[in-house]
């Protein structure tokens, strides 16, 4: 049954056992937990290591003189030179802990939008989530800055010509760009994108909310200038993100937030920011997401990229070939490389009847418009239903998706 | 209850939303509004038309899912013919409906599992956001 050309398989399902929720019935069935995406579920390293925290290693950090306090500090801390390691950032002052994605993006918008001259422009794409569009149209009302968007293809891929196009005039200072598209899958060719930026004159952005999940990240070798990520999707806590920024740049860069912490000194006339990254870190941080986030990262790392990203190729090829097989079902996009991300629409049924209805036989997916708004507008859709991958997700389950969305479908015709 | 175990998408349910028995625009329309859901898209546009204190006919265009659909053309049943003072009582009968575990009214009870299903509430009360609009928009007060 399988294509020649398809990647050697690799089987994960072993690693459900370490998700201790996949064992949980949703109305009386087995959970078939396809929103991914949207939030993916935690394996046991990452509950117990937030748990042993609070139960045995746990204070405020950077301030204390005491044994808990610097033991909770070194935890901490380490955890910053993993993710610069995941990355291959240069450096681990370069790696900004912030609460998710959406943050480190208004961060970039603020602090390095106070850098550009109006008449400046910051280009986007027509697939961008909403956390990559709304800080950018706030700072163009704010600072006179444009806002420019490059154009997709109708088969959902980023139109390199039409990227050429808004770079043409050397006025944009940067580019901010998805990595992968959290509706598409479109996984977008983040290095040339960084080379015609470059080109142009601009730095480059890429939110990797989606990509980091499923792709090796080489900050190094994407040439980015700045590159964000979320823990919760890398099966980590919600309540911590990370902002990677070449040291030139965020040293350049004004704070974002005031506060404690990312202060050198402070009078009641003034104060001196201190370095970097702390610079960028005001208030108490997500002490015990930081944490849980590190343990994520050795989890995903004890897996290995290359396993998980072929585990998960094999599932897109598997959902690609079956889903067709439900009468009126259309796959949204055909992008040239595809992450663990399937939107789909069915003939007469809408969405959220897909999601409704499917939720009774345990599946969860997502429906609606993904806070991707001016995308659903570009394909001519309100909304869609979407299916997504992760390490535990197994053929099985996409299986029980076809059947079930057969047996829906048979209720509206 | 269907076979995918889902007491909201029953017959009554699906036949209303498949086939629509108010549909379309009324004539000479007294009064138009929408509702619309930025969550997913859905519209409904209600127009009405209210001759001496009676609605005397009722639409409603539809782009949504069949919850919103067969609500839309329910609620279009419900008032067809109905004295514009009793809007505002069918109006709360409904919302009881789908807010209220166990909620004694008669009209309405498709929508009951609604109650325990607040992600899709909204589906279904769209169509009154539309209606109050309408009547509003005429100077009819629905809250009573």
């Amino acid at each position: 049954m399988d294509d020649l050309m398809a990647p050697v398989r690799v089987d994960l399902s072993a690693r459900r056992g370490d998700f201790p929720i996949l064992s949980e019935k949703v109305h009386g069935r087995d959970l078939v937990f396809l929103d991914s995406a949207a939030s993916a579920q935690k394996p046991l390293p990452v509950i117990d290591a937030m748990a042993d925290a609070m139960r045995h290693q746990y204070a405020n950090i950077h301030r204390g003189l005491h044994w808990m306090s610097e033991r909770t500090t070194d935890a901490y801390e380490a955890v910053r030179s993993q993710v610069a390691a995941l990355l291959n950032a240069p450096s681990q002052d370069e790696i900004v802990f912030t609460h998710n994605s959406t943050e480190a993006i208004n961060l970039v918008a603020h602090s390095f939008g106070a850098l550009l001259k109006p008449g400046q422009a910051v280009v986007i794409s027509e697939m961008e989530h909403h956390a990559n569009l709304v800080p950018w149209q706030m700072l163009r009302d704010r600072a006179g800055i444009e806002l420019r968007i490059a154009p997709i293809t109708d088969a959902g891929d980023l139109d390199f010509d039409g990227l050429a196009r808004v770079l043409s005039d050397g006025q944009v200072g940067l580019v901010a760009i998805t990595h992968m598209s959290n509706v598409l899958g479109t996984v977008v060719d983040a290095r040339r994108v960084a080379d015609m930026a470059h080109a142009a004159g601009a730095r480059v952005l890429f939110d990797g909310s989606q990509s980091i999940v499923h792709r090796a990240i080489d900050v190094v070798a994407l040439d980015a200038d700045f590159f964000v990520f979320t823990g919760h999707k890398l099966y980590g806590p919600s309540g911590v993100g990370v902002l990677w920024g070449r040291m030139a740049l965020l040293d350049a860069m004004p704070p974002f937030m005031g506060g404690g912490d990312m202060i050198s000194s402070v009078s009641f006339e003034q104060a001196t920011w201190a370095r970097v990254p702390h610079k960028f870190e005001a208030g108490t941080p997500a002490i015990l997401e930081v944490i849980g986030l590190g343990a994520a990262i050795s989890y995903v790392e004890s897996i290995g990229y290359d396993a998980i990203a072929r585990h998960e190729a094999d599932l897109v090829a598997h959902a690609l070939r079956r889903l067709p097989e439900v009468p009126g079902l259309e796959i949204v996009g055909a992008p040239v490389e595809r992450g663990g991300v399937i939107s789909f629409t069915m003939a007469d049924v809408h969405p959220h009847d897909i999601a409704t209805l499917l939720d009774r036989s345990g599946v969860a997916v997502r429906a609606g418009h993904h806070c991707a708004e001016p995308l659903m507008r570009r394909l001519g859709l309100t909304a869609t239903a979407r299916a997504s991958f992760a390490l535990y997700t197994t053929r099985a389950e996409i299986d029980v998706l076809v059947d079930s969305l057969t047996r829906i479908r048979t209720l509206f015709v | 209850m269907n076979d995918l175990g889902h007491d909201l998408y029953h017959q009554t349910l699906m036949a209303r939303s498949r086939a629509p028995r108010f549909a379309g625009v009324a004539d000479a329309a007294t009064g138009v509004g929408e509702g619309r859901n930025p969550m997913c898209g859905d519209r409904v546009r209600v127009s009405l038309r209210c001759v001496e204190g009676r609605l005397t006919e009722v639409r409603h265009e539809t782009r949504g899912c069949a919850i919103c659909q067969a609500s839309a053309d329910l609620m279009a049943e419900a008032l067809s013919g109905a004295a514009r003072d009793d809007v505002a009582a069918l109006t709360s009968e409904f919302e009881e409906v789908v807010t209220v575990e166990g909620a004694t009214t008669v009209r309405f009870m498709m929508f009951r599992p609604l109650v325990r299903q607040k992600s899709r509430r909204r589906c279904a009360t769209l169509p009154w956001s539309a209606l109050a609009e309408a009547l509003a928009e005429q100077g009819v007060k629905t809250d009573g």
